[in-house]
């Protein structure tokens, strides 16, 4: 890999990391201005100093008081009381306020609706790639109920070369549903075989590949998921008499 | 009265009960019922409506780092990068990172053994990380200062890209991160890469720890 190519995609990872920095930090600056109030029901509820049950309770609101939210963190929400007292509530304290007219407060989906209404998956997986150990990336968008594409980048680093695969695999979910569910799958893409530059006669190598495989995925808990895949790769022409390579890892996911 | 007849009395009287309990009214039939039929129990159920909020949720943070990156076999030199975050619940986050670092083999040079081509050459490192908090408190400056605060640890994969050889690597790391406002965090974080490198000769695990420093964006 030569440096200027490597300073180009630096330089471009820094650009487009400092744009990514201040639009965060202009979205922030734009608030919004209609407040939704919501009153207790409850005897009390707990307001915390920051997003997390290992945050001290530092202050009560009482039955009939009323809060507004600000905004909100994984499971908490940043609320503020009639009274200007800001702190943070658990979803499901908010969700036993009422609303302006008396209505019931909920939140969207939580857990089992997240992981039936799936769409996007994002993740990251570590294995074996043909002996070598293999680092992938991956993308997937699920079209339907059975079906998923996914794009894949694959690195695997061995003594004597560096192999690199982009893929675009189609799979299929037989039982999409199942807390834990099988995929099989068709790929096809390119693979890149680099040897070593401390080698004699190394020869580059990139070449249209395509692959086949089977794996599983299990949900964990809120948005995560464990993948475990198993897939051939089938060259369509040698490297060092070898045209098949096994790939077999083990990842975990973040879904939307 | 003679006993014959109170026997016979009874008897009668007996009979009499027995049939009036065989004999009923009218059994209720059976045919479907013409009209509405009134409920024996109204559960008073309480529909009430149900509001949504839409609420700002911030569960994606951006941050930089700058810090000391000790490369094992060389020097220590500063390094730089970028971060993305996704807090999937209030204990784990998902963590993607981009550190660059530029290494220098003046050691080697000096006793005439050069490694490199060139003088400096540019170590880029890349991962994707899962990390837990483990210890939520706060931190105290003084006697007015309290903020929120946790210490968390990170273990990961990656990519070490190194003087034209590329190498996976794992991360393991902790570090402490404090929120001065709800938006904004500060990280002081530790961490050792492992990765496998043939530049000197044999391939060896080498450990590359660094220290760092940083700041993240909540939005």
């Amino acid at each position: 890999m030569s440096t200027n190519r490597s300073r180009a995609r630096g330089a471009l990872t820094l650009s487009l990391g400092c744009l990514l920095l201040a639009w965060s930090l202009a979205a922030r600056a734009a608030a919004d201005e209609s407040r939704l109030w919501l009153t207790v029901t409850q005897a009390y509820a707990e307001m915390r100093t920051g997003p997390g049950r290992g945050y001290p309770v530092f202050y009560i609101v009482e039955r009939s008081q009323t809060f507004t939210l600000l905004r909100g963190r994984t499971d908490w929400y940043l609320v503020e009381t009639a009274r200007g007292q800001r702190g943070w509530m658990h979803r499901l304290v908010v969700e036993t306020a009422a609303g302006p007219g008396g209505e019931r407060v909920m939140f969207g989906h939580t857990g089992h609706d997240q992981w039936l209404d799936r769409r996007v998956e994002l993740g990251f997986a570590a294995g074996d790639f043909d002996g070598d150990p293999v680092f992938s990336a991956r993308t997937g968008y699920r079209l339907g109920a059975h079906f998923v594409i996914e794009a894949q980048l694959s690195q695997a680093a061995g003594s004597f070369s560096s192999t690199t695969a982009y893929h675009a695999n189609l799979q299929i979910l037989p039982f999409p549903d199942q807390r834990i569910t099988p995929h099989f799958g068709i790929g096809v893409g390119r693979i890149r075989n680099e040897p070593r530059s401390t080698l004699v006669d190394a020869v580059k190598v990139e070449e249209w590949a395509g692959s086949a495989g089977l794996g599983a995925r299990a949900w964990l808990t809120r948005r995560f998921l464990v993948r475990t895949d198993l897939r051939q790769y089938v060259l369509t022409r040698d490297i060092d008499n070898n045209d098949a390579f096994t790939e077999m890892t083990l990842g975990f996911s973040v879904f939307f | 009265m003679g006993t014959t007849l109170k026997l016979v009395l009874l008897l009668t009287a007996a009979v009499a009960c027995g049939g009036c309990s065989l004999w009923r009214g009218a059994a209720p039939s059976d045919e479907p019922v013409d009209g509405p039929v009134p409920a024996v129990i109204d559960p008073q159920l309480d529909r009430r409506d149900i509001i949504r909020p839409a609420v700002d949720t911030e569960d994606w943070e951006v941050g930089a780092f700058v810090g000391l990156l000790s490369v094992e076999d060389f020097g220590t030199e500063p390094v730089y990068g970028l971060r993305v975050a996704f807090h999937a619940t209030e204990d784990v986050f998902l963590e993607g990172r981009y550190a660059r670092a530029s290494v220098s083999d003046t050691s080697f040079r000096r006793i005439g053994a050069p490694l490199f081509e060139r003088e400096e050459e540019d170590l880029t490192a890349y991962d994707l990380s899962v990390g837990l908090m483990v210890l939520p408190g706060e931190v105290f400056l003084g006697t007015r200062w309290a903020r929120t605060s946790g210490v968390y640890v990170n273990f990961g994969v990656g990519r070490v890209e190194f003087a034209d050889r590329d190498s996976i690597s794992y991360v393991l790391g902790f570090g402490l991160k404090v929120l001065p406002t709800d938006w904004l965090s500060l990280r002081l974080e530790a961490r050792d890469t492992i990765f496998d490198s043939d530049l000197l000769g044999e391939n060896e695990w080498k450990h590359n720890f660094e220290i760092t420093l940083g700041f993240g964006v909540f939005f």
